[in-house]
């Protein structure tokens, strides 16, 4: 080992191998090594037949690039280049904005992104995003109405009592007979204590408004638009106050009679020679100002005895109970009833039956 | 910015892309690029700031790029040398790396030194001359028919 050169040492000659020497070899003909490196790449290109062929395919490739450089473009081409890609880019090129002073630049920019938010907070609609009622329809539900017919004479009949004179009442209520039927009647259709199938009813209950007449087909609901036609307003209009005038009333009435309970007084009396003493209890309730209740007359035939319904000033009804006392024995009793009468009458219904003879 | 660099740079986006459409709106792009460079920097050698401006563009656009399908016609405003043979460079543009292909058009194209190469990519001179050098040696094995030569 000590006899051999040392490849790697500067003072000696250095060999370069044909890798590296391919590597360097660029360089070498760019004129970039130094002269020790180069005085062996000529060394090594000397002996190397591949670094011959590796420089001329250098060379013609410098060349071809060197060619390929010799590339020109149009004017229009460079006129094109330098045109603004956008009309952004040739705004801006045009008002020379990049020469503007900063401070006038950044308060443009702050006016700019101020306006944008402003306008977005302005187009927004919050009111429907609050609601979050996002349809188009333009309808507003003013109030519910629902209209039922009223109930025909015969049927169960709601009649709120009125804030007027007891007699006037007397004469417009109406009541459903106890085992009597329309048919087995012989009431007259004429009398004052019909029912009017035109008058209104009406309910309150919380804010839900309910007016029931004949006169209107049995719609449920009514739904007034926020822009209703002049007629329909006005119809509307007067619908309302009349469905508050007549709920006024009502109330008034019903505070009136107190407590809202009503009473019945049921009773029967046994009475002998029946058809005559049922004609006299008949004249006597009309002299006392008592008007049948039901739709059947007073003294109606029901079964073998005769059926009483009717109704009558409060203050007669001892002189009632005692005229009765006088042909038998009377046994009355007061119920409780949904009905509701107005203060000073009373509804009875009263059965005479033949009394019963011991054998 | 002279016309010799809009001419530098349209030719490196048109030699990378060999697209006319795509060369045209990255040289735009590129342009403005520089000269939005030059208006903040004034001093810096305008070699510097033509690598940054269209390294920065070819990297934004050339993943849209499909290299080795040319699309240009010869009266598209980039007019050719005569007598050039352009099927030894679209071989080359096909199949080289992106380093290659960048390195020596910017040396050898359009005649930026490697030093303003180097500076505008941020890397060394020996890396830049590596690059040229086995880009030029790559290119000559393609003119020679034989790609497999250099590696």
């Amino acid at each position: 080992m000590s006899g051999t050169p040392t490849f790697f040492s500067k003072k000696n000659s250095r060999k370069i191998s044909s890798f590296i020497g391919i590597e360097l070899l660029y360089d070498y003909l760019a004129k970039n090594l130094d002269p020790e490196r180069s005085k062996a790449m000529d060394e090594l290109i000397a002996q190397s037949r591949e670094m011959n062929d590796e420089i001329k395919s250098i060379q013609r490739s410098l060349s071809y690039l060197d060619h390929l450089s010799g590339t020109q473009i149009s004017v229009t081409l460079a006129n094109r280049i330098k045109a603004p890609t956008s009309y952004y880019q040739g705004f801006l090129k045009k008002v020379k904005f990049s020469d503007w002073p900063v401070g006038i630049k950044l308060g443009i920019e702050a006016l700019f992104v101020s306006t944008l938010i402003f306008s977005s907070i302005i187009m927004i609609p919050w009111h429907r995003i609050n609601n979050m009622n996002f349809t188009s329809s333009r309808e507003t539900l003013l109030v519910e109405l629902e209209r039922e017919k009223p109930k025909i004479a015969g049927s169960e009949a709601e009649i709120s009592p009125k804030s007027v004179a007891p007699e006037s009442v007397n004469a417009a209520v109406t009541f459903q007979d106890e085992g009597a039927s329309a048919k087995g009647s012989n009431a007259d259709k004429g009398s004052p204590l019909e029912t009017k199938p035109t008058a209104p009813e009406i309910k309150v209950e919380n804010s839900k408004v309910e007016v029931a007449k004949s006169v209107f087909p049995s719609a449920k609901e009514v739904v007034a638009k926020s822009t209703p036609t002049p007629q329909s307003s006005a119809k509307t209009s007067a619908e309302n106050a009349e469905s508050k005038a007549e709920a006024k009333n009502e109330t008034k009435s019903e505070a009136k009679t107190g407590t809202g309970q009503g009473f019945l007084y049921r009773g029967s009396i046994s009475v002998s020679n029946l058809p005559v003493t049922s004609q006299k209890f008949v004249d006597k309730i009309a002299s006392l100002g008592g008007r049948r209740a039901g739709e059947v007359e007073l003294g109606w035939k029901k079964g073998g005895g005769n059926y009483f319904h009717f109704t009558i000033p409060e203050a007669k009804y001892e002189t009632l109970t005692s005229y009765l006392g006088e042909y038998g024995k009377l046994k009355i009793q007061r119920e409780r009833h949904e009905r509701v009468l107005p203060d000073g009458i009373i509804r009875l219904i009263i059965t005479v039956s033949e009394e019963k003879k011991r054998p | 910015m002279s016309d010799s660099d809009v001419k530098a740079i349209a030719l490196f986006f048109f030699f990378t892309m060999l697209d006319e459409k795509r060369a045209l709106l990255a040289s735009s792009q590129a342009y403005e690029l520089c000269m939005n460079k030059i208006d903040k920097d004034e001093k810096a050698p305008i070699g510097e700031l033509i690598v940054k401006s269209t390294y920065k563009v070819w990297k934004h656009n050339h993943s849209k790029l499909i290299r080795g399908r040319p699309q240009y016609s010869l009266n598209s405003g980039w007019d050719l040398p005569p007598g050039l043979d352009i099927g030894v460079w679209k071989d080359f543009q096909k199949n080289a790396s992106e380093e290659d292909l960048l390195a020596i058009v910017w040396s050898k194209i359009i005649n930026i030194s490697e030093s303003e190469i180097a500076m505008g990519l941020g890397l060394s001179a020996g890396t830049i001359r590596y690059r040229v050098s086995h880009a030029v040696r790559k290119l000559g094995a393609f003119q020679l028919g034989n790609s497999m030569v250099v590696q």
